[in-house]
């Protein structure tokens, strides 16, 4: 799919990956740019729900049987 | 999702210490069962998988190369071990209902009915991704990995990850807008 740079721009600042003089720049972006502004504030909202997606629980007992499976299996003796 | 002591645990391991390994399973059976969830779409298999994933350690203890983080190295193992049990199973999109909603059942009760119908639809959508899209979504935002952490469990570069983020994220949202057109 094709990138805009400022889309492109829009994930990394969402993903906390972008740079402070990135961010600064996104932000002068969307100033200038409502239909920008409008895409960004949909894909916050949608990083928004991602983030309150409940975590599943894995089972109760998983650690107990990991453990019996393991049993007394050593584990190797060698060491970096 | 760095854990300094990750490293003195699986040496303490090395020198015979049970309690040690318990703790890491400990740490990290919700993150590893989570990421084996969305990515195979069944809770029962999720668990196979997370417990398989600690043999795995205990039987590759010595191919863990310390200057990665040990839970880009678990994290492999894990979405390789997903992908295998996906592959043996032919790969096939039937979804577990009963496990597609759990999330729901969990939500708190305050919540307004339209950010749980919103919150529906977004698992429905996710549900529906292709495995690649789920997985990388998974170490994104539910197992809140870097570019650069996922670009080591998935063994690509950190512009594939970018990539693949991007076209995975756009690809939920047609999906969301498509169900809630209908």
């Amino acid at each position: 799919m094709k990138h805009s740079p400022t889309t492109e721009l829009m994930h990394a600042v969402l993903d906390g990956e972008a740079t402070a003089a990135q961010a600064a720049d996104l932000q002068q972006r969307l100033a200038a740019d409502p239909a920008a502004q409008a895409e960004f504030d949909e894909l916050q909202r949608l990083f928004n729900e991602l983030g309150r997606v409940p975590a599943r629980h894995p089972p109760e007992g998983l650690v107990a049987s990991v453990m019996a499976a393991v049993g007394e299996r050593p584990a190797r003796s060698r060491t970096r | 999702m760095e854990t300094d002591d990750d490293k003195e645990l699986l040496e303490r391991f090395r020198n015979g210490d049970r309690a040690a390994f318990t703790e890491l399973v400990i740490r990290y059976q919700k993150p590893i069962y989570n990421a084996a969830f969305w990515v195979l779409r069944k809770a029962e298999d999720a668990s196979d998988v997370t417990q398989t994933v600690f043999l795995k350690v205990v039987e590759r203890l010595d191919d863990y190369d310390p200057q990665y983080k040990f839970f880009s190295w678990i994290y492999r193992i894990a979405v390789n071990e997903s992908l295998n049990l996906l592959r043996r199973n032919g790969d096939h999109d039937e979804l577990d209902d009963e496990a597609e909603f759990e999330g729901l059942q969990s939500a708190s009760p305050e919540w307004r009915l339209d950010e749980a119908q919103r919150s529906q639809h977004l698992e429905h959508a996710l549900m529906r991704l292709s495995t690649n899209d789920r997985t990388v979504l998974t170490l994104r935002h539910f197992s809140e990995c870097s570019y650069q952490e996922i670009a080591q469990v998935l063994e690509i570069d950190e512009k594939t990850v970018k990539s693949r983020l991007f076209d995975a994220r756009q690809r939920l949202r047609a999906l969301l807008a498509d169900l809630q057109v209908h």
